[in-house]
């Protein structure tokens, strides 16, 4: 290991989105590229993220389906579907996790097992179980070394009474109640998986609405479904302090909601708080990369502050969505292909995977007002919509946010039925400059969701047409 | 026969706007050289109609009466639309509706204009929205260059282009209207003129160099072979000739100033068609002498001044100005020394030449009078780089003075 480093053209920390994306990508540009990687190959997408939180999702919202439709009458079944849910759950990441080393080593790209720390700005040692085991070099470095929960202070996980969204994915038993401490995406996925399994959910978030990074009607709504499904939904509120007793079978949350102090008792209490670049072990100060607000930011071209050396994905920060981070890697591998791309971040879906769906894309409301002054919405719910009302998807509507003059979409926001998949009909418009005059001229078939979106396009004008007006 | 009702086929004929070739999607009516009511023979000439390259005159498909004219002077309208009908007195005219038309739709052109037009052919990929917001600001999309996937022209492409034309506006003084100043529209001839040298101008990076060449032996030439070319085909030898002559020579061996763009490639072409710039009252017309290179000086001159006879009349036709491969512009005679001269689009350069001259030169140690006269080449640099461009002006100086390398 004192011999010669190893050299690449292309060495990437990390093997989630990001990373295993650019290696392919450079592979099959003709680079070297190696993938190092400390935990498990896919990082948190395939392993810890989209991937097991989708397959227990699904299952929560087949069973959940069936129980309104009076399918399961036995409730003690539940339990055993969950175990159910759990292995079709790692199915799911099995399946994804092999897929993606078999396209690694399709394109003959070197995955390394182990810890990577820099020595400079080309060089890096391979750590396993502490000791070096192997010395790397490339001109090109790109970082994409993923996120970590950041810990909240005042609430310690013990993982067994306060757990965080890696422990939760490999809880056997239900609780009976449950809080689930912040009420983003994660935290309202969650509520309603355990709320489906007959826990008792309890949704507590600092802000004044749940989804705070979606629009603010969506998050208005959504606050009510929840309620009405009896999960309580405390907003304005702060979990500050956890005390676990009976052995980590009760947990006493403290939570301050508007100054007021109030003691709440779970059997569990799940931490799905914010999350920092996972930059630990890397050394990153020794290849002079600097930080801010504990990410690694790169500018548009995906460059770090070290000459050579990358970052895409969560690592940068900027939100946490793997399809964030596959655009990123594709951006970083272009620039150092030579190509000057440059990453757009205006048009990032944003999608909740809870039942029913959430997806935003563009502009919220609020922000086209402060942005365009006054622009046109065109909205259309569900319940009006023929394809939902056989199907029993009433809940939810499609918006869309467009501006005066020239009918340009700003944004599209969904609450309702494959809100994840009809997001991309926004995402295309505003992409390829489709305006609503453009929308409206097109053929939706009978019945699909889709008509909602067309629906909502008419309605931009007024011109809805199955809908009572005022 | 219906309640003895005599029925008659109706023999009217519709006149429509004839579409000269795979690019042209309307004409704009210039002028309608008969009236209502007038008697008009089969292929006498009916109306001028302008096209985005030339105007021209259409000639009556049929002899009648003009009993009506659906379109008038101005306006622009899409191929194959009904713009008169020709029937015999008392005929009854048709419901409008219901008549075909009776001329074939697509008039058969030329077969080098047809091809010119078909490599000119484009179409405009452009984001709906950044052609909604062009048409409202009046931008022309052709013009512009996008930055979208592709090629493809999107909002900010056009919204740029607006700034620059309200910067432009902005920098204009205000329009006073002096009693003694008059407006004239800009059309016809002039309008295509200043569309196309506008585009030239704006979108190719033209460079220029001249040299000046000794004209005494193309001036002995000249005296040399007159009397016969005037002989033979009554034509008086000019300078633009023999300019003419020594072009395609000389093009010959310099393909890519023979050449165009096109996309992402450069089409080097076979063809050597040399257009000659002609002055004319309202504008400047560019009729093209094809084959340059393969005419003899006799069958130069006479295509010339058959080319600028009709120029002067009215009456080039589509293939006289179709096709050129380069441009040729004498300004000698209108007491020019030396200028740069726009490119013709899609050509890649143009000659200007000025004057010639007596003045003193250097030659061996003594100062000798010759007859000198300025040549100025202006070339696209995508294509022509300096170094090539200089070796063609070097060989069109190597053949003016010593003209009898023409003949190897």
């Amino acid at each position: 290991m004192e011999n010669q480093p190893k050299s690449f053209d292309l060495i990437i920390i990390g093997s989630g989105p990001a990373g295993y994306l650019s290696a392919i990508l450079s592979a099959q540009k003709g680079l070297s590229a190696a993938v190092i990687e400390k935990g498990e190959l896919g990082g948190t997408c395939l392993n810890r993220g989209c991937i097991p939180t989708k397959a227990l999702l699904h299952e929560a919202f087949l069973w959940d389906t069936f129980g309104k439709s009076g399918l399961i009458r036995n409730k003690d079944e539940t339990t055993s579907y969950f175990k159910f849910v759990l292995e079709k759950k790692n199915a799911a990441v099995n399946q994804v996790v092999s897929g993606l080393r078999n396209l690694l080593s399709r394109d003959r790209i070197t995955v390394i097992q182990g810890e990577a720390s820099f020595v400079n700005s080309h060089t890096l040692t391979i750590k396993r179980n502490g000791k070096v085991i192997d010395k790397l070099e490339a001109d090109r470095i790109l970082i994409a070394s993923g996120a970590v929960p950041k810990e909240i202070n005042q609430i310690k996980k013990d993982g067994q009474g306060v757990i965080g969204s890696d422990e939760v994915l490999n809880m056997t038993d239900l609780p009976s109640t449950m809080a689930i401490v912040g009420g983003g995406r994660r935290g309202v996925e969650f509520s309603t998986f355990f709320n489906t399994f007959g826990v008792k959910v309890t949704l507590i978030e600092k802000e004044n609405r749940i989804l705070p990074r979606m629009d603010r009607e969506i998050s208005v709504r959504y606050k009510g479904l929840l309620t009405k499904r009896n999960i309580r939904v405390l907003t304005d509120t702060e979990a500050v302090a956890a005390e676990i007793s009976g052995e980590g079978k009760s947990v006493s949350l403290k939570a301050v909601q508007k100054g007021k102090e109030e003691r709440l008792n779970f059997q569990k209490v799940l931490v799905v708080g914010e999350r920092r670049g996972n930059m630990d072990g890397l050394d990153v100060e020794k290849a002079s990369i600097s930080l801010k607000d504990g990410f690694i930011p790169a500018d548009l071209h995906m460059k770090t502050s070290s000459p050579g050396i990358f970052a895409a994905g969560d690592v940068v920060g900027k939100g946490f969505f793997a399809h964030k981070a596959f655009f990123e890697a594709r951006i970083a591998v272009e620039n150092i292909l030579g190509k000057e791309s440059q990453m757009d971040y205006q048009q990032i879906p944003i999608c909740l995977y809870a039942f029913p769906e959430a997806a935003s894309i563009g502009l919220k409301e609020e922000e086209a007002a402060n942005q365009w002054g006054e622009v046109n919405i065109g909205k259309f719910p569900f319940m009006a919509c023929g394809q939902s009302i056989a199907t029993g998807n009433q809940e939810g509507m499609v918006k869309i946010i467009s501006e005066k003059k020239y009918g340009e979409v700003l944004g599209v926001h969904i609450l309702g039925p494959h809100a994840t998949e009809l997001i991309h009909l926004g995402a295309m418009a505003m992409k390829h400059e489709i305006g609503v005059e453009e929308i409206k001229q097109m053929i939706f078939a009978h019945p699909t969701f889709s008509e909602a979106f067309f629906e909502a396009a008419l309605d931009t004008y007024g011109e809805a047409i199955h809908m009572m007006k005022g | 026969m219906i309640d003895g009702v005599i029925w008659r086929e109706h023999m009217a004929t519709t006149v429509i706007m004839p579409k000269l070739g795979l690019t042209m999607t309307e004409g704009t009516i210039e002028k309608w050289l008969k009236q209502e009511g007038d008697r008009v023979e089969k292929g006498e000439p009916l109306v001028e109609i302008i096209t985005e390259k030339i105007n021209f005159q259409y000639e009556s498909p049929a002899s009648g009466i003009l009993r009506k004219i659906l379109h008038h002077e101005g306006e622009a309208v899409p191929v194959t639309t009904p713009i008169a009908i020709i029937a015999e007195e008392g005929e009854a005219l048709p419901e409008f509706e219901a008549m075909k038309p009776e001329v074939p739709i697509e008039v058969p052109m030329p077969r080098a204009v047809q091809k010119e037009m078909e490599e000119t052919r484009k179409r405009i990929f452009v984001s709906p929205i950044a052609k909604r917001i062009a048409g409202e600001k009046g931008i022309d999309l052709s013009s512009l260059k996008g930055s979208g996937p592709g090629g493809r022209i999107i909002k900010i492409d056009v919204l740029k282009a607006a700034e620059k034309v309200m910067a432009q506006k902005v920098e204009a003084p205000p329009p006073l209207q002096k009693p003694s100043e008059r407006l004239i529209p800009l059309k016809g001839i002039r309008k295509i003129i200043a569309k196309r040298m506008t585009e030239s101008f704006q979108n190719i990076p033209h460079f220029y160099l001249s040299l000046e060449i000794d004209m005494s032996a193309v001036q002995n030439l000249r005296e040399g072979l007159k009397d016969e070319i005037e002989k033979r085909a009554k034509v008086r030898l000019t300078m633009t000739d023999i300019l003419v002559k020594v072009t395609a020579a000389a093009l010959k061996d310099h393909p890519f100033v023979n050449s165009r763009i096109e996309g992402d490639q450069i089409r080097l072409i076979e063809e050597i068609n040399i257009g000659v710039a002609i002055a004319l009252e309202d504008g400047l017309i560019v009729p093209v002498v094809h084959h340059a290179n393969q005419k003899s000086l006799t069958e130069i001159a006479s295509t010339i001044r058959d080319l600028t006879q009709r120029a002067r009349e009215g009456k080039l036709s589509l293939e006289d100005v179709g096709g050129g491969t380069f441009t040729l512009s004498n300004m000698g005679m209108l007491g020019i020394d030396k200028f740069n001269p726009i490119i013709n689009p899609p050509e890649c350069s143009i000659l200007g030449v000025g004057r010639t001259i007596e003045k003193p030169v250097v030659q061996g140690g003594e100062i000798k009078i010759k007859p000198m006269a300025w040549f100025s080449l202006s070339s696209d640099h995508r294509i022509v780089d300096g170094a090539t461009a200089a070796l063609f002006l070097n060989h069109i100086k190597k053949l003016i003075e010593n003209p009898t390398f023409l003949l190897i």
